[in-house]
C-alpha cells in the first residue's frame, strides 16, 4: 500500500514554536522566564494523483496543541500534542473503501536555545538551536478488516524519532524574517523506518495594519509569505527500499495573521510548487492551516 | 494596598488630603528588541513583579514602558532591567525625573532626593565624560548654598554597590502653587480634588487642607491659571496665593 509518505512529514513533523511569527515554521523570538503559551491549530491536508486503478485519495485532519514555557529567558521548552484523523479512499475488488483511523498522535518534545541575540531599538535579530524527540504515544497497530493498516495511515510511527536544527529570525516594527533548518531522524519499528526529513523553511510577514503605529501598542495585521522546502529520504520496509516513498517538494503559502499583546489568529494555505516524488506517490494538493495563540 | 488606604484614612481624618508626593515620576525604562505587540505581554508583566511598580503601559514604538510607582516609592533600576532581561529582551536606560536638593558629597554633586535617604550622583550628559563643565557646575553650586528644591529628569545608571548616577538631561527649580478653594463641603472632596491636582502637568505634588480650604501645589513649571480650571472642572473654584521658589 503506497501511501505518499511525505505529505504527512510535511504536515506533522514541524516543531512548532509558539510566539509572535511564522504560520508554518519556527521562531526564534523569546519566551520570557515563566511564561506559558498555548497554541493551536487545525490542518487540513488533501493528497491526490494516484496514477493507479485504485484511485486512492487521502485526508487527514490534524489538531496540533502546542503547550511552550520559558524554563529561563534564553531556554525554552515546547510539547506537541497531535490529534489526528487519518483517511485513505480507494478503489478495491469490493468496491470505494475507506480505511484510516483517529486518535492521539506521537508526542513530540523539544528545547530551544537563545544562542545570538542581537537588540536594537525597535528591531532584533536572534539565532536559536533546538533539539528535541518524538515519542512513540500514537497507536501503530490498528486494523481493519483488510489488515493491518500501512505505516502512513497509522496514528503512531512506533519509534522514538529525534531531530535538532537551526532558526534565525530577523524582526522590526514593519516586518519579519525567520528561516529555519531542519533534520529529523526516522529510527525503525515494527519493521519499518520511514525515511529522514530535511526541511528548510523561510517566512516573512509585513505588516500592513496600521500603517503608522502612533502612541499604545496597536494589534499588527501581517501579510505573510512562506517557502518550505522538504525533502525526505526513502523508507526502508524488511531491509528494502520503498520506490514510491521519499522525494521532494516545495510549498509556497501566502497567509494572514493578526497579532495583539496577548493573542494571535492566523490562517494559511500551503500550495505545492514543486513535488519530485517516488513513483506512485500521491501529490499534495494542499495544505490549509488555521490557528490561535494565546500567552499566560 | 491596604497600607495605602489607611494613610488615606488618616489623612482625611486629620483634613489633609494628598495623592502622596511623588518625588520620583516619569520613570520610563526604554527596551531594545521590542518589535511586535505578542512581546510586550511578556516585558510588562515582569515589570509588574517588580516590587514598586504599579502599572506599566508600553509605547511600542518609541521602544519605551512607562512605569507608576507606589507614592513615596524610588525605583531599583537593578531590578528593573532585570526584569527587562528575564522577559528576553535589553534594557537601554531607565529615565525618571526626581526632586530633591543638591549636595556635595566628596567633592562630587549628589541630589538628595526629598522625604528619602535616596541619592543620586551627578552627571552632564552630554560634558566631558560626565564631569560639569565650569559654567553649569557655577550655578549648581549656587543651588545648594541657596538650598533650591530642583527636578532632575534624567538617565539613571547602576554603580556595582555605589551611590547611582544620573546623568541631567534637564534640572528645573520646583514652585510652589498656594490656592484658596471654595466650595468644598467634606474631607471627601479635598481628596478628590487633590488627587486632580496631582495629575495636572508639571505637578509633584498637591495637597488639599479642607480645614484651612488651602490647595498647596509644588511642581516645575506651573500654571496657575491650568490649576484654577481643574480646580473649576472639580465644581470648585479658587482665587491664588502666592508663586514662590521653594526652600527646602
Amino acid at each position: 500500500m503506497k501511501t505518499g509518505l511525505l505529505v504527512l512529514a510535511v504536515a506533522l513533523t514541524t516543531p512548532l514554536s509558539s510566539e509572535a511569527g511564522p504560520i508554518t515554521t519556527n521562531t526564534a523570538l523569546p519566551v520570557h522566564d515563566g511564561e506559558l503559551i498555548v497554541r493551536a491549530q487545525g490542518k487540513l491536508l488533501r493528497a491526490t494523483g494516484d496514477p493507479g486503478r485504485q484511485d486512492r485519495a487521502l485526508t487527514v485532519w490534524a489538531v496540533p496543541t502546542v503547550l511552550v514555557y520559558g524554563a529561563t529567558e534564553r531556554w525554552a521548552l515546547f510539547g506537541v500534542i497531535p490529534y489526528l484523523d487519518k483517511t485513505l479512499e480507494l478503489n478495491t475488488s469490493a468496491g470505494r473503501r475507506s480505511r484510516g483511523d483517529a486518535g492521539l498522535g506521537d508526542l513530540r518534545f523539544f528545547a530551544r536555545y537563545s544562542a545570538l541575540q542581537w537588540d536594537s531599538p525597535g528591531e532584533t535579530l536572534r539565532l536559536a538551536p533546538f533539539l528535541g524527540i518524538e515519542v512513540p504515544t500514537g497507536r501503530d497497530d490498528a486494523s481493519d478488516d483488510l489488515g493491518r493498516l500501512p505505516p502512513p495511515l497509522q496514528l503512531g510511527s512506533g519509534s522514538w524519532d529525534p531531530f535538532l536544527g537551526l532558526v534565525f529570525t530577523w524582526q522590526t516594527l514593519g516586518w519579519e524574517l525567520d528561516t529555519s533548518l531542519s533534520y529529523d531522524v526516522e529510527t525503525r519499528a515494527n519493521d519499518f523506518e520511514l525515511g529522514d526529513v530535511l526541511r528548510l523553511d523561510a517566512s516573512f510577514q509585513h505588516r500592513v495594519w496600521p500603517r503608522e503605529l502612533g502612541d499604545g501598542v496597536p494589534g499588527f495585521l501581517y501579510l505573510v509569505a512562506e517557502s518550505s522546502l522538504v525533502w525526505q529520504d526513502r523508507s526502508q520496509r524488511a531491509g528494502t527500499t520503498d520506490p514510491s516513498s521519499g522525494g521532494t517538494t516545495w510549498f509556497l503559502t501566502p497567509g494572514i495573521q493578526y497579532i495583539t499583546r496577548r493573542f494571535i489568529v492566523e490562517g494559511a494555505v500551503q500550495l505545492p510548487a514543486v513535488q519530485d516524488l517516488g513513483t506512485g506517490a500521491l501529490e499534495t494538493d494542499l495544505i490549509v492551516t488555521a490557528g490561535f495563540r494565546v500567552n499566560f | 494596598m491596604r497600607r495605602a488606604s489607611a494613610l488615606t484614612l488618616v489623612l482625611l481624618l486629620l483634613g489633609v488630603a494628598g495623592p502622596g508626593r511623588a518625588e520620583v515620576s516619569g520613570v520610563a525604562v526604554h527596551v531594545d528588541g521590542l518589535a511586535c505587540p505578542f512581546c510586550v505581554f511578556g516585558i510588562e508583566k515582569k515589570l509588574l513583579e517588580v516590587p514598586v511598580v504599579q502599572s506599566a503601559s508600553t509605547d511600542l514604538e518609541r521602544g519605551r514602558v512607562r512605569l507608576d510607582l507606589t507614592d513615596g516609592s524610588v525605583p531599583d533600576v537593578g531590578a528593573i532591567e532585570k526584569a527587562i532581561e528575564k522577559a528576553g529582551f535589553t534594557p537601554r536606560d531607565v529615565t525618571l525625573t526626581a526632586v530633591g536638593t543638591l549636595a556635595r558629597e566628596d567633592d562630587r554633586l549628589v541630589l538628595a532626593v526629598r522625604g528619602t535617604d535616596v541619592r543620586y550622583l551627578l552627571f552632564e550628559s552630554d560634558g566631558n565624560g560626565g564631569d560639569f563643565s565650569s559654567e553649569t557646575r557655577a550655578d549648581l553650586e549656587k543651588k545648594v548654598e541657596a538650598g533650591t528644591v530642583v527636578a532632575v529628569t534624567g538617565r539613571v545608571h547602576e554603580h556595582a554597590g555605589g551611590t547611582p548616577g544620573l546623568s541631567i538631561d534637564r534640572i528645573e527649580d520646583v514652585h510652589e502653587v498656594s490656592l484658596e478653594i471654595e466650595g468644598m463641603s467634606c474631607a471627601r472632596c479635598a481628596a478628590r480634588l487633590a488627587r486632580l491636582l496631582g495629575q495636572a502637568p508639571g505637578v509633584s505634588h498637591a495637597a488639599v487642607d479642607f480645614d484651612t480650604r488651602r490647595a498647596t501645589i509644588s511642581g516645575t513649571r506651573l500654571d496657575s491659571s491650568r490649576l484654577i480650571s481643574v480646580v473649576g472642572d472639580a465644581g470648585f473654584s479658587a482665587t491664588q496665593r502666592g508663586r514662590e521658589p521653594r526652600s527646602p
